[in-house]
């Protein structure tokens, strides 16, 4: 464990670990989520885990939440790889945070498929397009992508539209419905559009 | 209608990918949105995200921080011990503490390199998580041991004294939290881990170590690898080491050399050499030590120790070299390398003590052993003893030198193995005799053939020189036991006297020489008889079905079947030579027999199958002597076990062998030819003034002389030969009408040939144009179908 001799000294006090509590499961969740994104088949409690050990170790260098959150983004698009090559080596078969990525990606039903349809297109974009869909998932504006990744609102806006339209055409060749609301599944196809899926045979 | 059609058009556009509309936006960002709250779900749906986590999480950081500071603190005064880990900090300082005390004791040999210390870290924490936190652990805490020991060298002193420190540490976490697991499992489980993880490293390095010492062919390369690898392994590795000072005595021994020894046997201050198992073995077990100050020839050789309460083991000893620049002066490693843990070289050894190096045939101790063991068991009848002396192998290494001769008899140990297959047990008694032990009824009733075949394998030539070839004179000579003789010894003695006897009575002179070309050409052939001997009696042929079809429509109406022998070496050799050979040594019999055997059960299973319209089998007989009595008794069985009617099975011979020594044809052939058999002239055309005596045969057809068939159909320039081959031909098939036989003409291509022969009179034709050799199914079904297309056809 490295040592950077910060201002509080090497022992935090209870207002950093009282900030740190406040800000943990936030962060976690967005570092755990970020990694997913980058590869859904990513050991991303791992990553999680390690970096928010380090955010305690340079927890003074940051400014605010936002400040360590666009540190934390960067560091998880490396780390994954590092984790990624260790889990090809250690990883079993019944690897739980492999199975927890597998509950998304089970098929359960036709919501299921498109939200796994989706994570896919998402990781085939070119690693830009990427970054700035994760970032605007995560609930970051504009403005604060731009601050992040460090390039104009202009440029941020560009990429968001060419990431969405990408996606809009992809997701249109992979699923010619609709997903249903989240909140309201809704009534189940019918029997003609229920063939679309099926053979093409009502189609002749 | 128009509606009808547009959603038909619709649904036609969505199945094709290119045609289908992008989603809108509305629809990306439901889908996004979606995504984003699956994703949620699935991260906080682990333990991390919990607020106990969380608070246990900072609590273990803060730990942390408290420990490094006690740490910076405590190192600036004097080292940090047992005594000075702080009390009032939390548990999990100590960690770090304990982490620092457990690499100092595992790295006090000086074998944890800075790499490393990373990685103890993370073990340590992962560890001490079994105890604290085993629903956070990644590890199991075995592979942490496992790992430990493979990346870190500890002695075993150092590694319990680090287990030490990790008990007491465990100790005071119970003490301060109750709610720990049971640590005293985890130490068992990492400790398993552990030894199995350098028993993995040990032999690891054994087997680098053995695997490079086999490599190795230079000596100084050898020495080269003890020294670079020696002392780091030296006390750790289960081969047997040590180190000699230069008057040969060891002055370190470590365990496996101990346990080699024998544990209780004292090793240091002795002599390698008096350390060599000595008993009254026949062999010379330990034989000079090398010489020590000769670093420039470091021994390697074979060597027998022993240890008093086990088995003797086989050993080869490997010497370092003199290490008198940066070491002790005078240490010499040495490095025992058990050979009998070498499977190959076990076996090679068991067998070395059993078998004679030169012809690599049973020791003659052996062969006395077994003779005795058979002739006082008796359970099998007599018991038999023949000797082969090769007479005038003297006269050979006078004439080409010992190498040469060596060379000779070694072939000739070959070829008696060879015939003598069948025998109890070949074993060479001195330079020039082999000695054939027989025993059973089994091996009595073919030594009569054996020692035909033997006597003939031996009398051919034998290559010398790359120009000349030699001959030998074997003796013969036999004993069975039983009165006068007694013993072993005793039959031995009378084997000799009876091999002298012989030797008067052949007086052998001096070897014959003859052109290597010939005696390669002869050694072969011997070698192929033998083997397709061997292939008949274990069913090592097989039989080739070539079809023969009508001149007239080319159907397929027989086969002709030849004998394929696929022999691992020989392949190339033409069967008929193959035959031939076979017939000088007396196989062909069993060569006939097989094929009249196969080629009748064929013949009667097609029977069953096709009725009327089966196919014929016609089997060529060899051309010397084929119609022998045995043969005509065994055919005469075959035709009486598979009933079939008339010319199913047809015999094939040459003109040559259907005349007995008197010129006059078989009488057994009349009485053949009525038993539902069919006889066939084979190379009809040869041999025409022999016909006239063959008047009131009943043959039934002939086939053309290959040759002519391939004259008459040559794309060279016309000869004068050429020009008179259609006449012969055709005259040919005119007397074959004449005498009412089946005219065959083979080596057919084409349609035009197969014209060109009908309209000559020929019946039945044979080449490509019926199709090339092949199994009996494949004939089969060739046949089947020309059946079924000719039964549609009707």
């Amino acid at each position: 464990m490295t040592h950077d001799g910060n201002e509080h000294g090497p022992v935090r006090d209870d207002k950093v670990s009282a900030e740190f509590k406040s800000v943990y499961v936030e962060l976690r969740g967005f570092v755990a989520r970020s990694a997913l994104m980058r590869d859904p088949g990513v050991d991303a409690e791992a990553v999680a885990h390690d970096i928010m050990m380090e955010l305690w170790e340079k927890w003074s260098t940051f400014a605010d939440t936002q400040h360590r959150k666009a540190w934390a983004f960067h560091v998880a698009r490396h780390r994954y790889v590092d984790y990624q090559r260790k889990a090809s080596r250690e990883r079993t078969v019944s690897d739980p945070e492999t199975a927890a990525m597998d509950r998304l990606t089970q098929v359960d039903d036709q919501t299921r498929i498109a939200y796994r349809e989706a994570l896919q297109e998402i990781t085939d974009l070119p690693d830009d397009e990427r970054d700035v869909i994760n970032l605007q998932l995560n609930g970051f504006t504009l403005e604060e992508i731009a601050k992040v990744l460090d390039i104009s609102t202009r440029t941020v806006s560009r990429r968001l539209e060419a990431a969405r339209k990408q996606l809009r055409t992809r997701l249109g060749r992979r699923a010619p419905r609709q997903p249903p609301p989240l909140s309201d599944p809704g009534p189940p196809a019918s029997p003609a559009d229920g063939d679309d899926d099926h053979d093409g045979e009502g189609a002749r | 209608m128009m509606r009808n059609f547009r959603d038909w058009a619709t649904r036609f556009a969505s199945r094709l990918k290119v045609w289908r509309r992008a989603i809108s936006d509305e629809d990306l960002d439901r889908v996004l949105s979606g995504l984003g709250q699956a994703l949620t779900a699935v991260v906080d749906d682990h333990p991390q995200a919990t607020l106990a986590y969380r608070d246990r999480f900072v609590e273990w950081l803060q730990a942390g921080d408290a420990l490094r500071a006690a740490e910076e603190v405590g190192s600036s005064r004097r080292p940090t011990t047992a005594a000075d880990v702080p009390g009032p900090l939390s548990p999990a300082t100590r960690l770090e503490v304990v982490a620092a005390r457990w690499s100092m004791a595992i790295g006090s040999e000086s074998y944890v390199s800075e790499d490393l210390s990373p990685d103890l870290s993370e073990f340590l924490r992962e560890f001490t998580l079994h105890v604290v936190a085993p629903e956070q652990t990644r590890i199991p805490v075995d592979r942490i041991g496992y790992e430990l020991a493979q990346r870190i060298k500890t002695t075993p002193a150092a590694f319990g004294q680090s287990l030490r420190i990790l008990s007491e540490f465990f100790r005071s976490l119970e003490e301060r939290l109750p709610q720990t697991s049971d640590w005293t499992p985890v130490i068992g489980r990492f400790g398993e881990g552990y030894a199995a993880g350098t028993r993995a490293r040990a032999l690891e390095g054994q087997d680098l170590l053995i695997e490079a010492l086999h490599r190795a062919k230079e000596a100084a390369v050898h020495a080269a690898l003890i020294n670079a690898r020696f002392h780091e392994i030296l006390h750790t590795a289960p081969i047997p080491m040590g180190i000699a000072n230069p008057d040969g005595r060891i002055t370190t021994a470590n365990d496996a050399l101990r346990r080699l020894i024998g544990e209780d046997v004292p090793v240091i201050d002795r002599d390698l050499a008096s350390l060599a198992h000595d008993d009254d073995s026949r062999t010379p077990l330990w034989s000079l030590h090398p010489a020590y100050d000769d670093a420039s020839e470091p021994a390697q050789e074979f060597r027998l120790a022993t240890s008093p309460y086990a088995t003797p083991v086989w050993v080869r000893v490997h010497w370092g070299r003199h290490r008198n620049d940066e070491d002790v002066p005078g240490e010499i490693p040495f490095v025992l390398e058990d050979v009998t843990q070498h499977r190959a070289l076990r076996r090679w050894l068991d067998h070395s003590t059993r078998y004679d190096g030169a012809f690599d045939m049973p020791s003659k101790r052996h062969f006395m052993d077994r003779l005795s063991a058979l002739s006082s068991t008796r359970n099998n009848g007599r018991v038999g003893m023949f000797a082969v002396r090769f007479d005038n192998m003297d006269a050979i290494t006078a004439h080409y030198g010992s190498a040469a001769s060596g060379k000779v008899a070694k072939e000739l140990a070959a070829r008696t193995r060879a015939a003598a297959e069948q025998a109890e047990m070949v074993t060479q008694l001195d330079a020039t005799t082999i000695a054939i032990l027989v025993a059973g009824p089994d091996q009595w009733a073919a030594i009569g053939p054996a020692i035909q075949l033997l006597v003939q394998s031996l009398t051919g030539p034998v290559a010398v020189t790359s120009k000349e070839a030699v001959s030998i004179v074997p003796l013969i000579g036999a004993v069975t036991d039983g009165p006068p003789h007694g013993d072993a010894d005793s039959l031995i003695r009378w084997l000799d006297h009876s091999l002298d006897t012989n030797r008067r009575t052949t007086n052998s002179s001096q070897p014959r020489v003859i052109p290597a070309a010939e005696a390669e050409s002869a050694a072969s052939r011997v070698v192929e008889a033998a083997g397709l001997g061997q292939a008949i009696a274990t069913d090592g042929v097989r039989l080739r079905h070539a079809p023969i079809g009508s001149a007239r429509s080319a159907r397929i109406l027989g086969s002709h079947v030849t004998l394929h022998w696929r022999h691992p070496t020989m392949w190339r050799t033409p069967i008929n030579e193959v035959l031939d050979l076979a017939d000088t040594f007396g196989t062909t019999a069993a060569a006939g027999h097989w094929m009249i055997s196969r080629a009748a059960e064929t013949a009667a299973r097609w029977y069953q199958k096709f009725g009327e319209r089966s196919p014929f089998v016609r089997i060529d007989l060899p051309g010397r002597k084929p119609l022998t009595d045995t043969l005509f008794a065994h055919l005469a069985a075959e035709l009486a076990r598979y009933r079939f009617p008339e010319r199913l099975l047809q015999l094939s011979v040459p003109v040559s062998a259907l005349l007995d020594d008197d010129g006059r044809s078989w009488r057994e052939l009349v009485g053949l030819t009525g038993n539902g058999i069919a006889l066939i002239i084979n190379g009809f055309g040869e041999h025409l003034n022999r016909m006239p005596r063959l008047t009131g045969t009943p043959f039934n057809g002939a086939v053309l002389d290959p040759q002519l068939a391939a004259n008459l159909f040559s794309q060279s320039a016309p000869t004068a030969q050429d020009v008179e081959t259609k006449p012969v031909v055709q005259a040919l098939i005119e007397c074959a009408d004449t005498l009412s036989l089946e005219t065959t003409v083979p080596g057919i291509s084409t349609r035009e040939q197969r014209d060109a022969v009908r309209r000559l009179g020929a019946t039945l034709i044979e080449g490509d144009l019926t199709g090339c050799a092949g199994t009996e199914a494949d004939l089969e079904a060739v046949v089947s179908r020309s059946m079924e297309i000719h039964a549609v056809a009707k």
